[in-house]
């Protein structure tokens, strides 16, 4: 008797974010994932009579289609550095930040937290004023070495490295949290003890950090691949995939298809390849990660 | 809070909300407008509108949009039932907005005076739909020095002759070039191959019609542009300002539309007036007629009050308003009452020549996408990826996909 009416009492607490997670979670990826097999475009939208099933076709079409290929390597090239600098970024700040040395942490801690809290169109802005050939801080930096300027966002070599820059300014502070939070949990005495038996920095960071954060560095990897295989405010804001295409990403072609094009059966498309390609490669770091006994 | 030296009261407060809240809904049911309003032309409307209110006691609610980002909004305001009352749209998007049946078609009497290539612009399937607002053409703007220089008053007409003259002056200037064609503006491929009368597209609108004699030609004085550098290979990202190219001399001739006008007004451009003039796009056998391109005002189909949004439109697309809009942004007039107005001078009268015998693009709501594609395929081509032939046949493949579902729909008997 007790017992079921605890199991009411627990329905009627989750109930209302297990509504919220179906309505809003559950069927828009199930709709997503039926509306990749038709061929849901501005015709469908004029006449819903217009739409057909097609199966498989827009995902042979996608593979096809060379534009998808060109932003699926733009966005590996985006993931592939961008991920070990946002990582390296963070874990080397929140060590300094970890020294015993520092004053003003909170401060420090604040300041260094405060791009991943503001608006990334606000950001994109000011980075983009930056980042300008002819008036731009980093021009006129580079120039004091003698630099000639650089056109960072209108030259298809420098546009990639230029955004990436901003995203990693734009997103270390977070795992940088994360960090500072796991580096607390380090134990004083076992340092004390390894600097007592001899250990260097570099041995004690990897024998005695290391493992300590662990888990916390399986986390931030799983959430920055995730994060950098979605990238699309940037490159929108700062130049809208331009130049020559050079900054156009996955979620930036999706975008593009869906919203510009209103190719939404396409669209889907590619949000489906993007959703398994994520899923694939978080299973994948779960298993090295178990592999390290960190997860 | 104290605000000038006294607090504010509970009564003041009530005072306050309950005036807006009166504002809000009290003197107008249906005596308010919504319109979006694009581009500069947007950003410069609010000066236009207090005459019209004051006539009329209708409040008009103006959004201006950014070009870039405002087909989606467009298209999504659609999907999301949130279109505004009227519209100003680019002239290409017209079909898709048809299509939709997101829009309305105006009383006729809006759209007498109107000059026969704007209004061509605007008639889908025999049916006018939109009043045009603003009008443009295509043409090659030039410096007259740089020109003079190797022995001409304006640039040829024809082909042949244009490509002697370019050659003239990059021999004179190997450092310099004669033009800036940027390799992501459709424009400049598609003035050429307008001036050749081939229809771009085949079979009911629904293939591509780039393997023509006529297109092929087109393509090739393109390629050849480039081919023999008379243009430099960049977008308009890595070209930077082309006024100040131009002001320098890095080229003599720009192909651009009426935006160049309004441009050249500004001080920071500071393009010596006099310095450069303009000439017709030059075509096989000499100019021939371009695709009609500019902007219109469309009333929604579920405009709340219709009548006013009609007027709003009427007051907007009158002789005198484009006279001014022309005064302010350089935004070429549709009516040919406004063009008597406009001071005669021989650049405005070339755009008024091309306006008046302009051909409106094929009436298909991928049309916008097809210009994106085909000069991608143009890019590649000045690049070296494509012989002129495979260009033209690797654009009629690209072309065909994205009007795959237009010819299904037609095959199955549907009417569009």
């Amino acid at each position: 008797m007790s017992r079921s009416s605890e199991a009411r009492a627990g329905l009627a607490f989750t109930l209302p974010v297990l509504v919220a997670t179906i309505v809003f979670l559950v069927v828009p990826t199930v709709a997503g994932l039926l509306l990749s097999l038709t061929d849901f475009d501005i015709y469908a939208l004029a006449d819903p009579a217009n739409l057909r099933f097609v199966g498989g076709r827009n995902y042979t079409a996608l593979v096809a289609n060379p534009l998808f290929w060109h932003a699926v390597r733009n966005t590996l090239v985006l993931a592939g550095l961008g991920v070990p600098m946002a990582i390296a970024t963070s874990l080397a700040v929140a060590l300094l930040l970890d020294s015993a040395t520092v004053r003003w942490k909170p401060v420090w801690r604040l300041l260094l937290f405060a791009p991943y809290v503001t608006t990334v169109v606000a950001t994109a802005l000011v980075w983009r004023y930056v980042l300008d050939t002819r008036t731009g801080l980093l021009n006129a930096l580079l120039a004091v070495f003698g630099i000639a300027p650089v056109d960072w966002l209108g030259d298809p070599r420098t546009s990639i490295p230029a955004t990436l820059i901003f995203i990693v300014w734009k997103a270390f502070g977070y795992n940088m949290l994360v960090f500072v939070a796991a580096l607390s949990t380090v134990s004083t005495e076992l340092r004390e003890a390894a600097r007592l038996d001899g250990a260097g920095a570099v041995a004690r960071f990897r024998h005695v950090t290391l493992p300590a954060i662990g888990p916390a560095l399986v986390l931030a990897a799983v959430l920055s691949v995730a994060n950098f295989l979605q990238i699309f405010a940037e490159p929108y804001v700062m130049t809208h995939g331009g130049p020559a295409q050079s900054t156009i990403t996955i979620l930036y072609f999706m975008f593009d298809e869906g919203f510009t094009w209103w190719n939404l059966g396409t669209a889907s498309a590619v949000a489906v390849v993007l959703f398994v390609a994520i899923l694939c490669l978080t299973a994948a770091q779960a298993r090295l990660a178990r592999r390290q006994e960190w997860l | 809070m104290p605000v000038d030296g006294r607090m504010i009261t509970r009564r003041d407060v009530f005072a306050l909300t309950g005036g807006a809240v009166a504002a809000s809904c009290a003197p107008h049911g249906g005596d308010r407008v919504t319109w979006w309003a694009l581009g500069m032309t947007g950003e410069n409307a609010p000066v236009l509108l207090p005459p019209f209110t004051a006539a009329t006691g209708i409040a008009v609610d103006l959004q201006a949009v950014p070009w870039t980002g405002a087909h989606e909004k467009l298209l999504t305001g659609f999907a999301g039932a949130s279109l505004p009352d009227v519209m100003m749209i680019n002239t290409a998007w017209l079909p898709e907005l048809a299509l939709l049946g997101a829009v309305a078609p105006p009383p006729p009497a809006l759209l007498a005076d109107m000059l026969a290539g704007a209004r061509a612009a605007v008639t889908i399937g025999g049916r006018a739909l939109a009043v045009p607002w603003t009008a443009n053409g295509w043409v090659q703007f030039y410096r007259r020095d740089l020109i003079a220089e190797v022995g001409y008053a304006a640039p040829p007409l024809d082909w042949t002759a244009w490509t002697r003259m370019a050659q003239a002056i990059v021999r004179r200037h190997p450092d310099r070039f004669a033009t800036l064609h940027l390799l992501d503006w459709p424009e400049p491929l598609f003035a050429f191959a307008s001036q050749t009368g081939e229809p771009l597209l085949r079979d009911n609108l629904t293939r591509g019609n780039f393997r023509t004699a006529g297109f092929r030609a087109a393509l090739a004085f393109y390629k050849q542009i480039f081919d023999l550098r008379l243009s430099p290979m960049v977008t308009g990202a890595e070209a930077g300002d082309t006024y100040i190219g131009l002001r320098r001399g890095w080229f003599a001739i720009l192909p651009s539309d009426s935006v160049f006008l309004g441009d050249v007004r500004r001080p920071e451009h500071a393009i010596t007036a006099g310095s450069w003039s303009a000439a017709a796009t030059p075509g096989p056998f000499g100019a021939g007629p371009q695709m009609a391109r500019g902007a219109c005002l469309v009333v929604n189909r579920a405009a709340r009050d219709p009548a006013a949004a009609w007027r709003l439109v009427a007051y907007l697309a009158g002789a005198d308003l484009q006279r001014r809009m022309y005064g302010i942004t350089a935004d070429l007039p549709t009516r040919s009452r406004a063009w008597a107005l406009l001071p005669a001078d021989p650049v405005t009268a070339l755009f008024a020549g091309q306006i008046a015998a302009s051909v409106a693009p094929p009436a298909v709501p991928e049309w916008e996408r097809i210009m994106g594609e085909v000069q991608i395929v143009a890019e590649q081509l000045v690049r070296g990826t494509f012989t002129v032939d495979a260009a033209a046949a690797e654009m009629d493949t690209r072309v065909d996909r994205i009007l795959a579902k237009r010819r299904s729909l037609l095959d199955r008997g549907h009417r569009l």
